[in-house]
């Protein structure tokens, strides 16, 4: 080849080469201006107006912001079939994935990109609780009778804090008298007050904790003392006004922050192992209720 | 030289432009800087003068309180008076305040604004709004964002508020007592107003702190609070108004900082380094693509401006190539005017050495003629010197016929040798002469000696140049038969094979060794027996000069054999043209010759 040809091939061979990097440094720079796309992620929470899950959708939307995802709140029933017909709507229609604040894991069957948020270890709860009124009592509490109320046994968080509760109670030698799982709100208050009198009533969720409270304050407990397990502010006020002994309160801000930084990392990384449980909670008494430490807390539940 | 010049143009341009380029990014990258540099210092001051207008008017709300509704009225006597003002002038405020309270030195409430029932045992006396009030009276104190824990307003709610607390003296009963004026101050005033900053994607964002680096408001409150982020405000407590730069959690960091008037607080901008390089990525791009359109353009530039440059000087060096192999090509001039000028100047010199060359050549032919005339004058004397001593030696010996025979001989042979001045004659011219040669000599030594021809038919018409066969008769007689008694024989023979003709004198005489035969033509300082000896080199040079070095004398001598002397020359037609073109010497450059001969054929044509 000629010294004239050869010079012409490398001239050709370069232009090439710079015009293949000038079309990739548009494309790129193209790209760049157009924006990535957010991760949308559809939260599911059932009854999500109610007060118990602010704190929960709080830390969820500060997570959010913090890793640049879209989140779009969805209020969905209970049931199985409720959740799962809005899981897949949401698919359909709008979200990358799906975090599910359910009751039970085998509620969200088997559809990918759909998660469960972070759950508490209820069974940890359930004894911390204990070990607060054993406190209470001044470790005297071998005489001393129980009633839990609960608005279902079926509910694994449910019957979780009640099994660290008993257990821990048991081995301090106390009777739980009766038990109460019901689930209509206007029924359970009658059947509170047809309860047998004892010394302790424990609540183990939201509602029935608040309706113990009420029980409480109109004297319907007969002087009992409440206790139980709750992030809602309703709960928080019935602790300020005394009709509530003391109370374990999950950090739901934490719960839906570290949720949503879970799912988050899992889309990035598809090997990433979601760790499912979390343990911040507070117990908190008309004593602590204000301190400084727990600001921050009743901070995001009035969010 | 075409692709050094691209490459040179192209490394220079380049390194050139990188340069600019680079300058050029740093310079937009510093400017870049010190606009969001500035932008924060500008979005810093115009929020926090809303947030000393909020505050300042936060105080008015207290003065008002104070002077106007507290200080003017007794509370033993004009409590509904009292909650009146206080009513007018919290509806006045109520997008901004939460809450207005009077407590007396002992932390019982005296009045509060909107009318709620107060909790039981709220214990205000331990609670750090009151504290401070009571620890330095002459001040208004702001106090930490917290929770409003005083008044049941029914809604099962709990507020975020900033307490305005000062020290008061009250009016009960004509008492003077000391009292806590309190202004819970809505948060979320102070939050919106943040809020409108809005943090920016690339990590840049805005906080407010007291001057102990407590937080009043940062996006990432909660964050903090659970520990999932940390907040270096406790240092940048102590940080002087203005631009601070930090390493925290190990990246560097600007800090701007605000403070606001009366309380101390400081409203913080924090720009990470990483935002200003983020911000300066599509510029990235924008300056990769510059930077290889640029030299995209530049090299195809160069490869045009050097081809312009060297396709002359190419063309001008092939040409010259071209004459160096010696061929005669036309000298390419094109380009630039310097580079004509090289090609006229280049092809000036051609021709000027053209001329010269053929100046020299006819200066050699004119020499080459000098040369043979020369040796042409020295056969001369040295024939007439034989000739006339044999008619010399006749007349002394009375033989006048023999001597007539000779003189008249020797007349011919004069006629023959002037040869109308030409140095080339024909082969039977030259025979002629060496018949009247022999004539002569053959009186002069009484026929002792018999001559035969023996010549082919085409040597006749061949060229030769002349008076070279008569040296050779002459050696073949003198050195050869001269002392022999009646046997002498000389051969005088003459043929033609591939093109070189060859006449030979063939004697029979005493013939020589081989060695001194070889160094008949080779040893000019012999001493000759006979006559002046210069008779065979001269034959040989002029044959030399004029046919080259390839024919000339060849000898061949065997001792009381014989001799036998042969001069070989290319059997050249003799005609009156090849005599000229032999004369002139363009015999021996007849190969250059035919090259250019076919060369201006060939130009011709084109």
């Amino acid at each position: 080849m000629s010294k004239k040809k050869k010079n012409r091939k490398i001239f050709v061979i370069t232009e090439v080469i710079l015009g293949i990097l000038v079309i990739v440094l548009i494309w790129l720079m193209l790209w760049e201006n157009k924006g990535k796309t957010l991760d949308r992620i559809a939260v599911m929470i059932p009854n999500a107006d109610a007060g118990q899950w602010t704190a929960f959708q709080y830390g969820v939307r500060m997570a959010a912001k913090d890793y640049n995802v879209e989140v779009y709140m969805v209020n969905i029933g209970k049931s199985t079939d409720d959740i799962q017909d809005a899981v897949q709507q949401e698919l359909e229609n709008w979200a990358d994935a799906v975090l599910v604040q359910a009751e039970d894991a085998s509620q969200l069957g088997d559809t990918a990109h759909v998660y469960q948020a972070v759950v508490f270890d209820s069974y940890e709860m359930g004894q911390t609780l204990a070990q607060e009124i054993v406190q209470d009592y001044n470790k005297d509490i071998t005489d001393k009778t129980f009633g839990i109320i609960a608005q279902s046994e079926e509910s694994e968080s449910i019957s979780e804090r009640e099994k660290g509760l008993c257990d821990t109670l048991k081995k301090q030698g106390c009777h739980v008298t009766w038990h109460l799982f019901e689930q209509d709100e206007e029924a359970k208050n009658s059947m509170i007050v047809g309860q047998k009198q004892v010394d302790v009533v424990v609540a183990l969720d939201d509602c029935s904790l608040v309706k113990a409270a009420q029980c409480a304050a109109t004297n319907d407990l007969k002087g009992a003392r409440v206790y139980g397990i709750s992030h809602s502010t309703d709960a928080i006020y019935d602790l300020d006004t005394e009709n509530i002994k003391s109370m374990v309160v999950p950090d739901e801000f934490q719960r839906g922050y570290e949720s949503m930084v879970q799912l988050v990392s899992r889309l990035k990384h598809k090997n990433y192992q979601i760790n499912e449980t979390a343990d911040t909670y507070v117990v908190l008494n008309k004593e602590n209720l204000f301190a400084k430490e727990n600001q921050g807390l009743l901070y995001s539940m009035n969010q | 030289m075409q692709s050094s010049l691209i490459i040179t143009f192209s490394v220079i341009t380049a390194c050139v432009m990188l340069i600019l380029v680079g300058l050029m990014y740093i310079g937009f990258s510093i400017s870049s800087q010190n606009d969001t540099i500035q932008n924060t210092k500008t979005l810093l001051n115009q929020t926090g003068k809303s947030v000393e207008d909020y505050l300042y008017s936060m105080r008015r709300v207290s003065d008002t309180i104070y002077y106007n509704v507290v200080k003017e009225q007794d509370f033993w006597n004009d409590e509904s008076e009292i909650q009146k003002g206080m009513n007018l002038l919290y509806e006045g405020s109520s997008d901004n305040v939460h809450s207005v309270a009077i407590y007396n030195g002992s932390g019982s409430l005296m009045a509060a604004e909107p009318v709620a029932l107060q909790k039981e045992d709220p214990n205000v006396t331990k609670q750090d709004w009151f504290i401070q009030s009571v620890a330095e009276m002459e001040n208004m104190h702001f106090s930490l964002p917290h929770i409003q824990n005083l008044f049941d307003d029914g809604t099962r709610h709990y507020y975020w508020v900033i307490s305005l607390s000062r020290m008061v003296e009250l009016n009960v009963n004509g008492n003077p007592e000391i009292g806590v004026l309190l202004v819970d101050m809505d948060y979320s005033k102070i939050s919106h107003i943040m809020d409108q900053l809005d943090a920016k994607k690339n990590g840049q964002y805005y906080y407010l702190c007291d001057q102990n680096g407590e937080i009043i408001y940062h996006p990432k409150v909660m964050q903090i609070n659970e520990g999932l982020y940390n907040e270096n405000s406790s240092v940048v407590g102590d940080y002087k108004e203005g631009i601070n730069h930090e390493n925290f959690g190990n990246k560097d960091r600007t800090i701007i900082v605000d403070t606001i008037s009366y309380t101390g607080w400081k409203l913080v901008g924090v720009i990470p380094d990483a935002a200003f390089s983020q911000g300066m990525l599509g510029m990235r791009y924008f300056i990769g693509i510059l930077v290889f359109l640029l030299l995209m353009m530049l090299i195809a530039l160069n490869r045009i401006v050097s081809l312009r440059l060297s396709g002359p000087i190419m063309k001008l060096s092939n040409s010259v190539r071209q004459h160096e192999a010696g061929e005669k090509p036309q000298i390419a001039i094109g380009g630039a005017l310097e580079i004509r000028q090289l090609g006229h100047t280049i092809q000036r010199s051609y021709e000027q050495i053209d001329m010269l060359m053929k100046e020299i050549v006819v200066e050699q032919n004119e020499r080459r003629k000098s040369e043979l005339d020369a040796l042409q004058s020295q056969i001369n004397p040295h024939f007439l010197y034989n000739t006339l001593e044999s008619i010399t030696w006749m007349i002394e010996g009375q033989k006048n016929d023999e001597a007539v025979f000779m003189i008249s001989q020797l007349a011919k042979l004069l006629r023959f040798s002037l040869s109308k001045g030409h140095t080339v004659i024909s082969v039977r011219n030259e025979l002629q002469q060496a018949q009247s040669y022999m004539n002569i000599q053959a009186v002069r030594y009484k026929n002792v000696f018999s001559v035969e021809y023996d010549i082919e038919e085409s040597v006749y018409d061949c060229c030769i140049v002349k008076l070279v066969l008569q040296p050779l008769l002459e050696n073949a007689i003198a050195y050869g038969i001269s002392e022999m008694d009646e046997s002498g024989e000389i051969h005088i023979k003459g043929s033609v094979k591939n093109g070189i003709a060859e006449l030979a004198v063939i004697d029979n005489g005493m013939g020589m060794e081989k060695e001194v035969a070889e160094l008949v033509l080779t040893d000019s300082n012999r001493v000759h027996k006979h006559g002046s000896g210069v008779g065979l080199v001269n034959v040989n040079n002029r044959i030399h000069l004029l046919f080259g070095k390839e024919y000339g004398v060849h000898i061949e001598s065997e001792l009381d054999e014989g001799t036998t002397v042969a001069i070989r020359f290319p059997a050249i037609p003799y005609t009156e043209e090849n005599r000229e073109f032999i004369e002139q010497g363009y015999w021996l450059r007849k190969e250059e010759i035919t090259n250019r001969e076919m060369q201006d054929v060939k130009e011709k044509k084109e």
